[in-house]
């Protein structure tokens, strides 16, 4: 994972590499996803390298793809904003969509192939139903337990799609599942939401697209994007900082009312570690106060760091990371009877690490 | 206040013809289409951003194809329907 | 080469591609040797597009039932196949590699092969006899740019060549094997998911010639009907257009740039439906129209 995070810090790094250390890359941007957004960073960081011909290959290969993607996404949203116009509740859009709408610049070469949206939970039948009516629907396989599992206790409806989309959508009411053991007063976070110009969408406040992001990289059971959420972390706290005097502090403030802290520790951690992110002293003294426990935190940061940051020589550790992980993501977020039921309804995850360095493994949907 | 008709706001379209028929590309959806003489000249009719009726633009078809537009009038109706269809025109108050 | 290919690092070139590739797997590396013989090996320090590994499954399986992984990048995109076909397995892989990274060209789902500058693709869905023609082709001395791509470069519209062995299915292997005996095949994969397959290698003087393009002439859509009579229509070049749409791997990834290319393929080449029942009488139609309505 060294190229990678060498080209992320620094791209100028890569004038310097060696032909082994280019396939390196190749390797580390696909198993992370990140090919595309190599594509963009190189080309705008240092437009004067000329690239192998291979990697300029693969590189804007992807790119394409992903440039691709960009294009359903917008051609939906404009679709989904007749609907979006029509309603007296914010449309929030969340994740990559948002980075979209709101052109933020780290949206060049993100991979998405989906729409997450947030709307107030007293909208979302009201949300649900309009959705409906212009041909969304739920799969049409979805079990009766699947249903009944997110109707109770997830923060999100099932995922929906329409024949003309060959896009996902997903309609949350919060931003973390509403049995977690850390629940979450979303009300803030949709008051603080703002409406992107020239456009019926809202997208969450640069502090809350940070926080939430941190909550879905430390809770999430999608661990297989690890470094490339915490890249987005990083990129947001950048632009975020650098438009806003008090990004930091209302950072920091955010994070505490909303009782996110401990996720934010975490990443802001991991980001300053990987990636040479530094927030003012300040502030990172404040969030470091909310670690846990020397032996946790140790433990907690040696494992999402062995994920995040996979040795190809010990393929062991980055599979053990993620198997606890899980465990633990499903811990955090549901009482520990019902976390029983369903793994034993999601069956065998356990068998099915089977030594490969993250190789995508665990899809837990 | 009278509607009239545009392309769809944000898109750019590609109009090339093949054989019998004009293949339209649309830069804001990605989506091919390929359509007949008519619907291809009311696109181009509207590919300078303009906003035209559809008397307007019966009008303007008629000029090419050298007929009383009255004659046109209702098929332009429809081709403007079914162009709204495929989300490629939309309609627009003036 | 068998210890490059176990220590990982044997580079080779196919068309525009360059691949690394490792195995330890030894029936796959001597077929892959005698597939692609006329191949010239890169250095080992080349810059490769893909880096893929053809190995055995670990664990207690491999006493009893021996399988075989892809690995492209150490990530397994499919499930193991069983360890004897490797070969199989590692050339749709390696397709599948191309097909998902490839966006810089227009791809399509064709076989193309050439003769006297005009190249001819034969685009088709599976079934309609793509592969068989194309290899009866290649037997009467057609070059064989690709069995399975149609891969079109934007800036100037030609075919690059991506000469690979043409895998051939069931009643289609004796037909070859008779039509065309001087031509290379390889060993029987019985019980494929495809039924029986055996390989058609590409000749040398295709492979040895995988960096020269072609340019397009006549697109043919095949359609193999037992008994049926031979026919052979031309098909206006919108016809032609919405079904390559359909054809191809990446149109609408490609965006307004493959827009492009394809109305520049559909008007430069004449388009024909080919019907026919008899593998003879098709090759001499193509044969003939290629001299009739040549360059």
């Amino acid at each position: 994972m060294n190229t990678l995070i060498a080209v992320l810090r620094n791209p100028n790094c890569a004038r310097e590499f060696s032909p082994s250390q280019w396939e390196a890359l190749l390797g580390e941007g696909r198993r992370t996803r990140m090919l595309a957004r190599l594509h963009h960073l190189l080309a705008q960081k240092v437009p004067d390298l000329d690239l192998p011909v291979a990697v300029r290959d693969v590189l804007s290969g992807h790119a394409r793809y992903v440039a691709h993607m960009h294009v359903l996404v917008r051609s939906e949203l404009r679709r989904l904003g007749k609907l979006a116009a029509q309603v007296d509740y914010p449309v929030i859009l969340l994740k990559g969509a948002a980075y979209l709408m709101a052109e933020l610049p780290f949206a060049a070469g993100r991979g998405l192939s989906d729409i997450d949206v947030l709307v107030p939970r007293h909208a979302l039948q009201d949300f649900e139903q309009r959705l409906r009516d212009v041909g969304w629907e739920f799969d049409p396989n979805l079990t009766a337990y699947d249903n009944q599992y997110y109707r109770q206790w997830s923060h999100e409806l099932p995922p929906m799609r329409h024949s003309d989309c060959s896009l996902e959508l997903d309609v949350h009411h919060n931003l973390i599942q509403v049995t977690s053991r850390s629940a979450l007063d979303v009300a803030p976070v949709i008051e603080r939401s703002t409406r992107v110009a020239g456009t019926p969408f809202y997208v969450l406040a640069p502090t809350d697209r940070v926080l939430h992001s941190a909550l879905h990289l430390v809770m999430s059971d999608e661990l297989r994007g690890g470094i490339r959420d915490l890249y987005d972390i990083h990129a947001a706290c950048l632009h975020g900082a650098a438009r806003d005097a008090n990004f930091w502090p209302d950072l920091l403030a955010h994070g505490r009312t909303l009782g996110l802290l401990r996720p934010l520790y975490y990443c802001l951690s991991l980001a300053g570690d990987i990636f040479g992110l530094e927030p003012p002293d300040t502030v990172w003294r404040a969030v470091r106060a909310a670690r846990p426990a020397y032996p946790v935190d140790r433990f907690m940061s040696t494992l999402m760091r062995w994920h995040l940051v996979p040795q190809v020589d010990q393929p062991w550790r980055a599979a053990s990371a993620e198997q606890l992980l899980y465990l633990r993501s499903h811990w955090v977020r549901m009482p520990p009877g019902l976390l029983l039921r369903h793994l034993v309804r999601k069956g065998g995850w356990w068998v099915r690490g089977d030594s490969t360095a993250s190789g995508g493994a665990l899809s837990a949907r | 206040m009278m509607h009239g008709w545009q392309l769809t706001s944000h898109d750019t379209l590609i109009l090339e013809e093949i054989g019998d028929c004009v293949a339209v590309y649309s830069n804001a959806t990605g989506e091919t289409h390929l359509l007949d003489a008519l619907p291809a000249e009311v696109l181009s009719c509207l590919s300078s951003g303009a906003c035209l009726t559809h008397l307007e633009l019966a009008v303007a078809v008629a000029a090419v194809a050298d007929e009383p537009w009255e004659n046109w009038l209702p098929q332009v109706c429809n081709v403007l329907e079914r162009l709204a269809s495929m989300q490629l025109v939309e309609r627009f108050e003036r | 080469m068998s210890r490059r290919l176990r220590e990982q690092r044997l580079c080779f070139a196919t068309g525009p591609f360059k691949v690394r590739l490792g195995s330890d797997v030894d029936s796959f590396s001597a077929t892959w040797q005698r597939s692609y013989a006329s191949l010239d090996v890169l250095p080992a320090e080349e810059i490769c597009h893909f880096r893929i590994a053809v190995e055995r499954q670990r664990g207690a399986r491999r006493w009893y039932r021996p399988q075989v992984v892809f690995r492209i990048e150490g990530l397994t995109p499919f499930d193991p196949y069983p360890l004897d076909h490797a070969f199989p397995m590692f050339e749709w892989g390696l397709n599948w590699c191309i097909a998902m990274s490839a966006h810089d060209y227009l791809m399509l789902h064709s076989a193309v092969v050439e003769r006297d500058g005009c190249a001819v693709a034969l685009p088709a869905q599976p079934g309609s006899g793509k592969s068989t023609l194309c290899a009866a082709l290649v037997g009467r001395g057609w070059r064989l740019l690709s069995d399975e791509f149609g891969i079109l470069r934007h800036a100037d519209g030609s075919f690059l060549p991506l000469p690979r062995a043409a895998p051939l299915k069931n009643a289609s292997i004796p037909l070859l094997q008779n039509f065309a005996p001087h031509l290379g095949f390889g060993p029987r994969y019985a019980k494929t998911r495809k039924g029986d397959v055996v390989h058609m290698f590409p000749p040398g003087d295709s492979l040895q010639r995988q960096a020269d393009p072609a340019r397009p002439r006549f697109i043919v859509f095949p359609r193999y009907e037992p008994d049926a009579v031979l026919q052979l229509h031309a098909q206006p070049p919108e016809v032609a257009m919405t079904r390559l749409v359909n054809n191809s791997f990446n149109y609408r990834v490609s965006g307004a740039q493959g827009f492009r290319s394809l109305c520049g393929l559909v008007r430069e080449c004449e388009s024909y439906q080919l019907i026919n029942g008899d593998l003879s009488e098709a090759v001499a139609a193509l044969e003939s129209l290629l001299q009739e309505r040549g360059r």
